[in-house]
């Protein structure tokens, strides 16, 4: 998948996550993570953001993230709406395939 | 249930505006000059945050005593945020004092750079990660083999006689000259237009690259002016930060050994600019050479005096200003705008 | 029915601590159009994968007169929801449009035809005039509500503490989802600082029949918990009422009587819907 425009999605409200996405020119994709809970759920959360990165088969994109403590679902939820208006779509057009196991 | 801070534009009509000059006072800092737009944010009827915008830069941040240390400051940065990333900014830069970085790093900011004077400093933010990084790779790829390397930075609104004449001295004293077109600033001629010209007016030349000095370089003219305390020290040390930038990152990358300045006689910042630049970057083994301004009689040419006799009418009267081809553009129609503009505004820029 | 903006992720994740009977995302209203397309992700994500135990989740939708609407149906379905509810409801084909639309996405999605259920929201004098026939208008309908402030408008008044302009409106709407056998939701109130008001309010509805009351803030859910859980009083007389029935059927007694008093079909009901009310409010 391609990114046709850098894009946000999120707050810096508590309980929610900033998510902007930018295409990069180094191939891999790059998160910077700022978070209120970095020590103990950094990684955890980071695997979420890459986790629906390559669900959209992204490969080449950088992610700026700062958390506020949000939750697992909305950081996902959070990730696939800058994903998708990144992409420039307005809605998925199967959403099983965003489908994670519980 | 709903969110109970508004963000809202303020200019000096308003009658929140006195309320928005007295929080910033409270917590030392000015309103800098420079600024797009100022906003305020509500709590109901209570004034609790401002910012200013000034093209990608937030300025004159200030959040009310009662709410530092809660979340009012992310939220009213969020909303900030979003109105220049929609205005289409690709990256966001935030002016501040050293003791605030903490609270930009936490929502997402890294710096840059800094610079210290004394017990002041500055600092500047940006919200992209890599955004530094990945501009000095961009230029790296300009790099050249040359021995004797030199760079000017110029803002050429327009590009003059003056303009024409510091590139050419500057070309004839180095192997390769490097021309970085500041774009970050509000200039009456359109960044694209004064590259152009400078390309233009500067085609027989063969040692030089004209080139966009990015969203990192800024020129003396345009510097945020918003420590109460002492307006001095805060050119002092803004153009402390700029031109450490510039040492740091463009120096390195493009192996330069000169840096060329032009004189100037009439503007105070000018001056402590170009004193600071000294400072600096000898210690990063740079050459500063300063070279008199070109002068036609006794008039040393330069921009302003140009928009000045275009503001009042007399566009043919800069002819003897202006190389041929700034003076074709002038008397395009592509210009008709820009000299409207020019007529209309009571900005020395 | 508790009412959340379904762009808030610190409202959501709390939505289900404050003991409402059921909870309504909303996509529709309270969303700007700049965040349509994120409060869809947010509220399919929380969904899927946050446990909202027996609570009742609806989803008030965007109109398929707008560019949201079929996308917030198919995301929903998608996700599971329980309920999903029209917003300003006026003709029977409005619910039959969004009921074509549901059933594709269930068998897209793979879910049994007929399992999400559908709340038809009535806005406007048109509406109420054809409560009836909406009410009717489908199987999946489990309720049918008034949104008031749009109703009043659209009738050139406003809404008063008395609700006297709301009482036709209400009566109607009532009287549509009684003859389908459906529920009846009343509208909110939006002073949440007004309890006083709000607990007039409430008792008006209760009293008129009204099967709940949706509210936009949690601290308006026990007022509505406090009138519509039946009294003491209430409860021990519905109780001895079911003991009466069951002893006359052992002794295979044709008429009931209990205290002196006939016992016919209608109090039984009663009876039996007090001791409903009273297990759900516990």
């Amino acid at each position: 998948m391609e990114i046709v425009k850098s894009s946000s999605a999120g707050t810096l409200d508590s309980c929610d996550i900033q998510i902007r996405i930018e295409s990069n020119e180094i191939g891999s994709n790059e998160i910077y993570l700022k978070s209120v809970v970095e020590k103990q759920f950094g990684n955890q959360i980071k695997a979420l953001i890459n986790d629906v990165l390559d669900k959209h088969n992204l490969k080449s994109v950088t992610v700026n993230a700062v958390d506020r403590g949000a939750l697992d679902c909305t950081i996902r939820a959070r990730v696939e709406s800058a994903v998708m208006r990144a992409i420039g779509r307005e809605s998925l057009e199967d959403w099983s395939v965003i489908h994670h196991d519980k | 249930m709903f969110k109970s801070c508004e963000l809202r534009k303020v200019d000096e009509k308003d009658r929140e505006w006195q309320m928005v000059l007295e929080l910033l006072k409270g917590q030392g800092i000015g309103l800098d000059p420079f600024v797009d737009q100022t906003y305020s944010y509500f709590e109901g009827d209570k004034l609790v945050g401002t910012a200013s915008v000034a093209g990608s830069t937030i300025r004159s941040i200030a959040i009310a005593i009662h709410k530092q240390g809660s979340n009012t400051l992310a939220e009213m940065m969020n909303d900030v945020m979003e109105i220049l990333y929609d205005a289409g900014h690709g990256n966001i830069f935030i002016y501040t004092k050293p003791d605030a970085v903490g609270s930009f790093q936490n929502i997402g900011f890294y710096e840059v750079d800094r610079a210290e004077v004394e017990h002041d400093g500055v600092v500047l933010l940006e919200r992209k990660p890599d955004g530094i990084r990945n501009f000095v790779k961009t230029i790296e790829r300009l790099k050249t083999d040359h021995e004797e390397i030199g760079a000017i930075v110029m803002n050429a609104n327009p590009f003059t006689f003056g303009h024409q004449y510091l590139i050419e001295y500057a070309a004839a004293h180095c192997d390769f000259l490097y021309v970085f077109v500041v774009s970050s600033e509000k200039s009456v001629f359109p960044f694209d237009t004064r590259m152009n010209l400078i390309k233009e007016g500067t085609k027989h030349i063969e040692n030089v690259y004209v080139l966009n000095g990015g969203t990192y370089i800024i020129s003396g003219a345009t510097f945020p002016n918003y420590f109460l305390k002492a307006p001095d020290r805060a050119t002092n040390l803004q153009a402390k930060l700029d031109i450490t930038i510039f040492a740091r990152y463009f120096v390195k990358a493009l192996n330069i050994k000169k840096r060329f300045i032009g004189t100037e006689s009439y503007c105070g910042t000018t001056e402590i600019y170009n004193e600071t630049m000294k400072e600096v970057l000898t210690r990063f083994d740079v050459e500063v050479c300063e070279i008199p301004r070109k002068t036609i009689g006794e008039t040393p040419i330069s921009a302003s005096m140009v928009r000045k006799l275009i503001k009042e009418g007399e566009i043919e009267a800069v002819m003897p200003f202006v190389p041929i081809t700034t003076f074709d553009f002038l008397m395009s129609k592509d210009a008709k705008s820009i000299i409207e503009a020019i007529q209309k505004s009571d900005s020395r820029h | 029915m508790l009412y959340v903006p379904g762009s808030n992720p610190g409202m959501i994740a709390d939505s289900m601590i404050y003991g409402a009977d059921s909870i309504m995302f909303d996509l529709e209203d309270s969303i700007s159009l700049k965040e349509k397309d994120t409060a869809r992700h947010l509220v399919y994500e929380a969904l899927k994968y946050l446990d909202f135990g027996n609570v009742e989740l609806v989803c008030r939708v965007n109109g398929l007169d707008t560019p949201y609407g079929e996308r917030d149906i198919e995301a929903m379905v998608a996700a599971g929801i329980h309920v999903i509810r029209l917003p300003k409801t006026e003709t029977v084909q409005d619910v039959k449009a969004v009921e074509i639309l549901i059933e594709q996405y269930e068998n897209k999605y793979g879910l049994e035809t007929g399992s999400v259920k559908m709340m038809a929201a009535v806005e406007s004098a048109l509406g109420i005039m054809n409560a009836h026939e909406i009410a009717h208008a489908s199987n999946r309908l489990v309720g049918i509500a008034i949104g008031a402030e749009d109703y009043v408008t659209n009738l050139k008044t406003t809404r008063s503490a008395s609700g006297i302009e709301l009482i036709y409106a209400r009566s109607q709407l009532l009287n549509a989802a009684r003859s389908a056998g459906i529920a009846a939701l009343d509208t909110v109130f939006s002073d949440v600082e007004d309890t006083a008001n709000f607990e007039n309010e409430v008792r008006l509805i209760k009293q008129l029949g009204f099967d709940g009351k949706s509210v936009i803030n949690p601290r308006q859910i026990p007022i509505v918990h406090e009138i519509f859980t039946p009294t003491d009083e209430e409860i021990t007389h519905a109780e001895a009422v079911i003991e009466a029935i069951k002893e006359a059927e052992e002794k295979g007694l044709g008429v009931i009587s209990l205290r002196g008093k006939m016992i016919d079909k209608p109090i039984v009901d009663r009876a039996i819907r007090i001791i409903e009310l009273t297990k759900a409010s516990r």
